[in-house]
């Protein structure tokens, strides 16, 4: 496949403040591309960047095969949505939708066509002599993305569009998203903080921190195999175990509690501190947990039902861990049980750099 | 559960707790009136008195109603007054102060509105140092500078012209205006801006297209705030306008202060209240947006 976006050695600093640093990112056509992080990681800036928006500091921006770095933002092929819709508020649906193609002094009949196209597409017809105030959320942000619809763009940029919306139209307007990119087959990239937009819309998942990213891969992989402890704590809610201890001879051991790893697929042979990082709904309890690799007697400590699932707390080896088990499974405070995990599912982290070994 | 009573009978609160009149409140309100009545007195004296003879005037009691009411004395002060040599009342200084306020009014609010835009969304490097020297301006006494722009004036030989008198005027109000309309476009969401420059518009496509259409109310205000500004002005046009063009300000002040002949009481209080009548026309019509402009400009900055 072609790549769409190439982002080469990126930099953006604000006097000594480093906010992007050396980054390097390239996007194929027709991917979905998810940027993730805590606030302040940059990755709204990197859109910015990838818009236009900002001026870089070093480095290159290309789109469809083009060096676009010093280029304006309408020069460069993108459409953007805003978190907070930014609809012109003085004009109309239909002139918020056609303002772009007004500016470039397209023809009256291509632009009512291309009008009319973007919202059978968004089902915003009956709203088109409408102003931004008299629609609700959800329709203005489906305004917001017709407006980057009819500019016929190679790349769209979203920039936390769905943080104002409430959660049930939030889920609706992300399946939306995902139906039209389905649809169209653009190129999109989307920034959010939120992990659920992030593994339910995602070709693949860029997780920032600091002006880095730190893994770049497809959901599953990110949430199966993070390569580092802050991509594993970000990802998954309730978050992953840690659970601080030894690695010596393909085993782990902590305050005397040995686990043994293995078919757990170490790089290497490493031993020293070392982080095991155990997904809470990997760890079994009661019958199930008579099937795992590993087992141990704990303590409830605190349960929290949750309809669908039970998180619960208890210990192991003195050290807290969360479970995610069967809403079915009746769990009491102070209730002894029997829980179990498979290691090999599990991650390990080298203590100090806190990278995946 | 407080349970109140009254008549021996307990009462369950229920529904709207009720309203009872304090002291309180009382003493509020009879604050408020004879605040109101003190402050609206020297109004009153001066209707009342701009319609009395002068027989009545040394009679002594101000407040005393008119025995024959006469609005003689207004036709007077309007067209027949004498400032200075003279003596066609304050209607050739109406009409002055009417040529400067419309031409200065547009134009410092023009210029300003520019200004503030380009300083919220189009950041160039020292566009901070500009909006503080800018602001600056609005603190600097202008007495300080009367003397200084009478050369530049003379130098562009605009001293003593309608020109004159409205750029001087157009400059004064800028450095307020600029803050005013600066902070309103900095309360603006930036996404908006962002938002316009993907669809391709550049600087005066977004002025004219997306924030003018948003300024009206912020207008409003800066219109206010200009009219009241210069038609109370009395040193600029005093010093700068000529005597072609002497504002209103400066005729009733001729006509008060006259020395010859007896002081026309009743002719001064018409007058000033002629003169004063158009910024009270401009506050009671839209008292509402200059509150809400006075805010705007104070707080947020």
């Amino acid at each position: 496949m072609a790549t769409s976006v190439a982002i080469k050695d990126l930099s953006l600093n604000y006097g000594t403040v480093k906010v992007l640093d050396r980054l390097n990112l390239d996007i194929e056509d027709g991917e979905f591309i998810v940027l993730l992080g805590p606030s302040g990681c940059g990755k709204s800036t990197l859109l910015n960047c990838i818009a236009g928006l900002l001026d870089v500091s070093e480095g290159q921006i290309h789109i469809s095969g083009k060096n676009v770095t010093w280029e304006e933002p309408k020069d460069r092929g993108i459409g953007m949505v805003f978190q907070s819709y930014a609809l012109y508020p003085q004009m109309t649906v239909e002139k918020n939708l056609s303002f772009g193609l007004r500016v470039a002094g397209m023809p009256k009949a291509e632009i009512e066509q291309r009008v009319k196209r973007a919202s059978e597409i968004l089902q915003i017809e009956p709203l088109l002599k409408r102003k931004p105030v008299e629609l609700s959320g959800g329709q203005r942000q489906r305004v917001a993305i017709g407006r980057a619809l009819v500019r016929d763009v190679d790349v769209f940029l979203f920039d936390e569009p769905l943080s104002n919306l409430d959660a049930k139209l939030r889920n609706d307007l992300r399946v939306e998203i995902k139906r039209l990119h389905q649809r169209l087959k653009n190129t999109m990239i989307y920034v959010t903080h939120d992990q659920i937009e992030a593994m339910t819309l995602a070709d693949r998942i860029a997780i920032m921190k600091n002006g880095v990213i730190q893994q770049l891969a497809d959901p599953h992989t990110i949430y199966n195999k993070p390569v580092n402890l802050f991509v594993a704590g970000f990802i998954g809610s309730p978050s992953m175990n840690f659970i601080n201890g030894e690695l010596a001879n393909g085993a782990f051991s902590t305050n005397g509690t040995v686990i043994p790893m293995g078919a757990y697929a170490f790089t290497g042979t490493p031993s020293g501190s070392a982080v095991l990082g155990i997904r809470p709904e990997h760890v079994q309890v009661g019958e199930d947990a008579r099937k795992m690799p590993f087992q141990i007697e704990s303590e409830i400590e605190i349960v929290e039902p949750m309809g669908a699932e039970t998180v619960a707390w208890t210990k192991l080896a003195g050290q807290p861990l969360t479970l995610r088990a069967d809403a079915e499974i009746d769990l009491k405070p102070g209730q002894k049980i029997l829980i179990g995990f498979d290691p090999a599912r599990g991650s390990v982290f080298d203590a100090e750099s806190g990278n995946r070994i | 559960m407080s349970v109140a009573t009254a008549n021996g009978i307990a009462i369950e609160p229920s529904g709207p707790k009720p309203k009872r009149l304090t002291a309180g409140r009382v003493g509020l309100y009879a604050f408020l009136v004879i605040s109101a009545i003190f402050f609206l007195l020297p109004l009153v004296v001066m209707i009342l008195t701009s319609m009395k003879s002068m027989n009545e005037i040394r009679g002594g009691n101000i407040f005393a109603l008119p025995t024959q009411p006469t609005f003689d004395y207004w036709v007077k002060a309007w067209s027949s007054a004498c400032t200075g040599v003279a003596c066609n009342g304050l209607a050739p200084g109406f009409f002055n102060s009417m040529k400067i306020t419309l031409l200065a009014v547009p134009i410092s609010i023009v210029i300003s509105m520019i200004n503030g835009y380009a300083l919220s969304f189009w950041r160039f490097r020292g566009s901070e140092l500009m909006f503080t020297l800018l602001v600056f301006g609005a603190f600097v006494p202008f007495q300080v500078l009367v003397y200084p722009i009478i050369f530049a004036l003379s130098y562009v030989k605009l001293f003593g012209t309608l020109a004159g008198i409205v750029i001087v005027h157009s400059i004064f109000g800028m450095p307020i205006l600029t803050l005013l309309f600066r902070n309103f476009f900095a309360s603006l969401p930036a996404e908006l801006f962002k938002a316009a420059r993907v669809d391709g518009a550049g600087f005066w496509r977004i002025f004219f297209s997306v924030m003018l259409p948003m300024s009206v109310p912020i207008t409003i205000v800066a219109v206010i705030l200009q009219v009241t500004g210069i038609w109370n002005d009395f040193i600029f046009g005093l010093v700068f306008a000529g005597k072609d063009n002497l504002p209103m300000t400066v005729q009733l002040n001729n006509i008060v202060r006259t020395s010859t002949g007896t002081v026309e009481y009743s002719t001064n209080m018409a007058a000033t209240i002629l003169t004063g009548a158009v910024p009270l026309i401009v506050y009671f019509v839209s008292g509402k947006w200059f509150v809400r402009g006075i805010a705007a400009g104070a707080v947020k900055g």
